[in-house]
């Protein structure tokens, strides 16, 4: 039982968003600005960094040991992800959840199952299908929303943040 | 030892509940070997707001004005004024905290001799020349020394950001991610001031509320594996994270409880609302707010800047030490004002600078206020130019050991760390004037 590394985490949580992290380098050679398409995990540098990543325990590298990874989690995480801007930014600009949204024309149950095949990897159980069903007719919540916090739900998973 | 006689003795957890490590002077660190100090110091302070002037300010513009040396070094501001601490004058851009003057101590002869932006802050903020290690600035210190370790229940994490964060050079260092601080964001002179995590816009308290329900129901894992310590841990994050969302958190970053007049004496603006925001902050017992004020890196268009900005921080801070003597707060809470360098005092004319100010580490200036320092005071000189120290040069070292000292926290004692690492938490300093005994 593992947490995702930090940026294991930020990488996935951009290709479930299709949105990408703006990452920049002081020093201007080979990039100052990293290509978007470049995911965090390839990320040359240690000083090449966000506040996401070194609050989730991306080492700076200053020894170069592997116990400088820091993957214990902390409430700055759990609030970050479940309130911050940054990651609510995300689920609300999300290409990919506009695609599955059409993709599903309509069906709730295929949607909360595609949703579930790319955070999850895995289809949902008759209990969870019923209980977001059930979220999705609350009062107040149009279906965009709710959508939107399936998402962030499912990411906020223990199932999501851990490798088991 | 048989069971019977290990149940008997008193576990660490009992010795911690009776506070017996604490009063003799042991640490966490190393229970069994260090041989008890002596009591520490009387200490007065509880908190520190560090103003931190990001790009390094004009040392000669502010507190340290020299009219005599000419044109070429003073520019257009030549008439410094008196304030009302004999025989102390600063830059005429300042009136409001001439008048506090009684209530602060300028230091002119702040040196480390680096002028390179990122070294510096490390320097300024963690005493320490770089090396192998990256060690921790004066706030993470205090989060160590004064936060959740050390009784600390406040509200909101002990160590706050006013509202972008520096960065690892000025951070935690090598104590970890628990000891980072926490950034705000957002812009407090904005309504709402939505600080990260805790103001959500646009999504309702009842939103919230209902989709923290579905994720309890999403959480099959969770159900699956009940007592696995990782996620007892994940849960006890989200207790303490909705705690922060729904209760006084809030209302403690809401500055619309503050009346109007108040606000506008502080100065509507990020700085000034930041300045507001950090007394409120202290006065909730946060031990450590930092304000990063961005804009002082002036080497174009400097005197424009300084027109524009000096204002801006005379009414921030003179309203924030006026407010905090007003609340009884100032005895508690050193304010500490430096930036990571000064100011070539010599004005660069030539193209591309066209009247700019370059970096100066040689000689420069820092303002401590309140918390145990006395106020009206000068420390140290540079010379006529403000180009080098004079009289009595301090070091980062002195300084931070200094506010330590008035703390509470031994500057010779052990650093306790996450890294198993054997180190002080200030070095020995056999360079300058030591610490700062004038003013304390």
């Amino acid at each position: 039982m593992r947490r995702l590394e930090a940026e294991v985490l930020v990488d996935a949580l951009c290709w479930i968003s299709g949105t990408r992290e703006g990452y920049s380098s002081a020093i201007p050679e080979p990039f100052t600005f990293i290509p978007q398409e470049n995911r965090s995990i390839e990320l040359a540098d240690g000083s090449i960094t966000s506040q996401f990543l070194e609050m989730f325990g991306r080492p700076a590298r200053d020894t170069g040991l592997e116990s400088e990874r820091d993957n214990r989690p902390t409430d700055a995480q759990r609030l970050h992800l479940l309130n911050s801007t940054h990651i609510q930014n995300k689920i609300e600009r999300s290409s990919r959840l506009n695609g599955l949204i059409r993709a599903a024309k309509g069906k709730r149950p295929r949607l909360i199952n595609s949703i579930y095949l790319n955070i999850l990897s895995r289809y949902a159980t008759p209990a969870e299908l019923s209980a977001a069903e059930n979220y999705f007719q609350t009062k107040g919540i149009n279906t965009r929303q709710a959508t939107n916090d399936l998402v962030w739900a499912l990411i906020n998973t223990k199932e999501f943040l851990y490798r088991h | 030892m048989s069971r019977q006689q290990i149940t008997d003795c008193m576990t660490r957890r009992e010795a911690l509940k009776r506070g017996l490590f604490g009063a003799a002077g042991l640490t966490l660190a190393n229970p069994l070997g260090v041989r008890a100090r002596s009591a520490p110091p009387r200490t007065r302070a509880k908190s520190v707001i560090q103003i931190w002037m990001w790009g390094g300010p004009t040392h000669l513009d502010t507190f340290d004005p020299k009219p005599e040396a000419g044109d070429d070094y003073c520019g257009p501001f030549k008439k410094p004024i008196a304030t009302n601490a004999d025989g102390v004058r600063i830059c005429e851009l300042l009136p409001l905290l001439a008048k506090q003057a009684d209530k602060y101590s300028i230091i002119r002869s702040m040196t480390h001799g680096n002028n390179s932006h990122e070294t510096a802050s490390y320097i300024v903020q963690t005493g320490r020349e770089p090396g192998r290690l990256v060690y921790p600035s004066v706030g993470a210190v205090v989060s160590r020394f004064k936060g959740y370790d050390h009784g600390y229940k406040g509200l909101v994490p002990p160590y706050i950001v006013l509202t972008q964060p520096q960065g690892r050079f000025s951070e935690a260092g090598f104590l970890g991610q628990r000891y980072k601080p926490f950034a705000t964001g957002g812009d407090p002179n904005r309504t709402p001031f939505v600080v990260e995590g805790i103001v959500a816009q646009g999504i309702s308290d009842d939103r919230q509320r209902k989709r923290r329900e579905l994720l309890h129901n999403l959480d099959s894992l969770g159900k699956a594996m009940p007592n696995n310590p990782h996620f007892e841990r994940l849960d006890r994050s989200e207790e303490n994270a909705y705690g922060m969302m729904f209760g006084d958190a809030r209302k403690l970053f809401d500055l619309s409880e503050e009346d109007g007049e108040t606000r506008d004496r502080y100065g509507r603006n990020t700085f000034g609302q930041s300045c507001l925001m950090a007394r409120r902050l202290v006065e909730h017992g946060v031990p450590y707010v930092t304000i990063n004020y961005k804009g002082w890196d002036t080497h174009k268009q400097h005197f424009e800047t300084m027109r524009r900005k000096l204002p801006e921080m005379d009414a921030g801070m003179a309203t924030l030490l006026q407010d905090l003597a007003d609340r009884g707060l100032l005895d508690s809470t050193i304010i500490w004002w430096s930036g990571e360098f000064g100011r070539g005092p010599k004005i660069q004319w030539n193209p591309p600078w066209n009247g700019g100010r370059s970096h100066h580490g040689k000689c420069f200036c820092a303002l401590v206020a309140g918390g145990g320092f006395k106020g009206g005071r000068v420390v140290g000189a540079s010379d006529e130019k403000g180009m080098e120290v004079a009289d009595r040069p301090v070091y980062p070292t002195d300084l931070i050991a200094s506010m330590y000292e008035l703390l509470g926290i031994d500057p010779e004692g052990p650093m306790p760390n996450p890294r198993g690492l054997d180190v002080k938490v200030m070095p020995a300093s056999d360079k300058g004037g030591g610490r700062l005994k004038e003013i304390v």
